[in-house]
Order: structure tokens, then sequence, then C-alpha cells
């Protein structure tokens, strides 16, 4: 396989990638409170105790080192790896949620937000999939 | 041999790996009350569902990851994995222990804590056999 230097589009959808999970880890493990206030407020249950998100955290985290990682060694066979985990965990976690917001209690409002931003970024995922494949054979 | 190419030991680390991966985001994700009262016991409190459900789809798309770098067979490919999976092990001794001192973990924890310890060592190892074949 041709090994050539990603695409720019490749390179924003993973530095996308990694600054979210970066954003989401370090909210996680810093602090509580904003994380079961602002990242996953009620309805949903409390993500506790300081251990469970301290997981969480680190998953984020080290997943954002992942794309990051990805993004540094500049090419489709390293970065398709990491779509592979973000891709299908992203769109799973749409329909996760769009069966908690049909579910009582429902969800809160920035979890539709999620929702949104998900719908814009699959297809990204999609998009330089097909393009980076098409280029490096 | 190419030089991008899987060892043979690489290949059986990313197995373990995408094994390992799939037992816990299945049951953590489909069987939730199994996983809190067998694969994560008191003294530690139980993952609600909801929050579980999230966090083991990461599992099974980390699974999926382990898969598709043994697919590929790509050191390049593979060597995004590991650097993924060593410092997410690496993360959870460290948090593991500091619980250990402080609040206390239940025995299979401590298996949990072996398997890393095995585990971490094996990628490095893989690591370097194939950083030298390159």
């Amino acid at each position: 396989m041709n090994q050539h230097p990603l695409l720019p589009w490749t390179k924003v959808v993973l530095g996308t990638s990694a600054v979210v999970q970066f954003v989401f880890g370090a909210a996680a493990l810093l602090s509580s409170s904003l994380w079961n206030s602002v990242f996953m407020p009620a309805p949903l249950a409390l993500s506790q105790p300081v251990l469970l998100l301290q997981f969480f955290g680190w998953l984020f985290l080290t997943n954002c080192l992942g794309a990051a990682y990805a993004l540094r060694q500049n090419n489709w066979i390293a970065a398709r790896m990491y779509l592979a985990i973000a891709g299908p965990f992203v769109a799973g976690s749409v329909i996760l949620t769009l069966l908690a917001a049909v579910t009582p209690p429902g969800i809160p409002l920035i979890l539709w937000i999620y929702i949104l931003l998900a719908l814009l970024y699959t297809p990204q995922v999609v998009w330089v999939w097909r393009k980076e494949s098409a280029r490096n054979g | 041999m190419n030089s991008d190419s899987l060892m043979p030991f690489t290949k059986l680390v990313l197995v373990v790996s995408a094994v390992v991966q799939l037992i816990f985001g299945i049951v953590g994700e489909f069987f939730t009350s199994l996983f809190n009262s067998f694969f994560w016991t008191a003294p530690l409190t139980a993952w609600p569902v909801d929050i579980a459900q999230f966090a083991f789809l990461n599992y099974l798309a980390t699974a999926i990851g382990a898969l598709y770098a043994l697919y590929q067979g790509s050191w390049h490919g593979a060597r995004v994995y590991f650097a993924f999976a060593l410092s997410y092990n690496i993360m959870g001794l460290i948090v593991s222990f500091i619980t250990a001192a402080n609040l206390g973990l239940p025995p299979i924890h401590w298996a949990y804590i072996l398997l890393a310890l095995i585990y971490i060592p094996a990628v490095v190892y893989a690591w370097r056999r194939q950083e030298r074949q390159v």
C-alpha cells in the first residue's frame, strides 16, 4: 500500500476527535460536580463514585492519545485504525442516546447537542474513509 | 516477511486484547447487573446502567479496533491500538492501586491487576520486537 500523507480534512477529523475526547476526559477526571451537572446532568443517574469517573475519564484521555498518535504518524493505515474505534463508538452512542431519549425519564438537553455533534461527525468519518481508501489503494 | 507485517506474538497480544474487551464490553453493556455482582463488587459502588452503557460501548469499540488491527496485519496500524491499550492499562493500574490504598478492592480486582501486570510487559515486548523489524 502507498503511504500518502493524510488529507487535510482527515487531519481535521482526527484533531477534532482528540480535542473532544480530551475535554470529556479532563472534565471527568478533574471535577465530578462539573461532570454530573453539565456533561451528564439529571435525569441521568449520577456518575459516581470517583473511581468510576476516573476509569471513564482515562478511557476518554487514552482514546485522545490514540487520535493524537494517529495524527502524528500521518498515514492512512494508522488513521483508519483509530477511526475503526471512533466510528462504531460514536454511531453506537447515538443509538443508545436515542433509546434513552424515548425511555422515561428521557435525556437532558445537552445530550441532544451530543447527538447533533455525532450526526455531524459520523458522516465525516465515512467521507474521509472513502476518500483516503480510494487514494491509498 | 514484510517489515510492516505483524509477528505471531503481536497477533496473540491483539487476540487476547480483543477477547478480554469483548467479554467486558458484552457483560457491561448487556448484563450490567451481572457486571456489578461479579466483575465489579463491593466495596466498589455499582455502575449505574445508563453510564455503564456508554462506558462499555467504548470497550466494544476498542475490541473492534483490536480485531481490525489484526485484520490489517500492519504494525503501523497496530501500534495506534497499542498506544491506547498500553496507556489505558497503565492508568487503570495506577487508579486501582490508589483505590486499594484508600477504599480497598474486591478480590477479583486483584486478578485484573495481575492480568494488567502480565499484559503491559507483553505489549512493550511486542512493540520493541516490531520496531526492531521495521
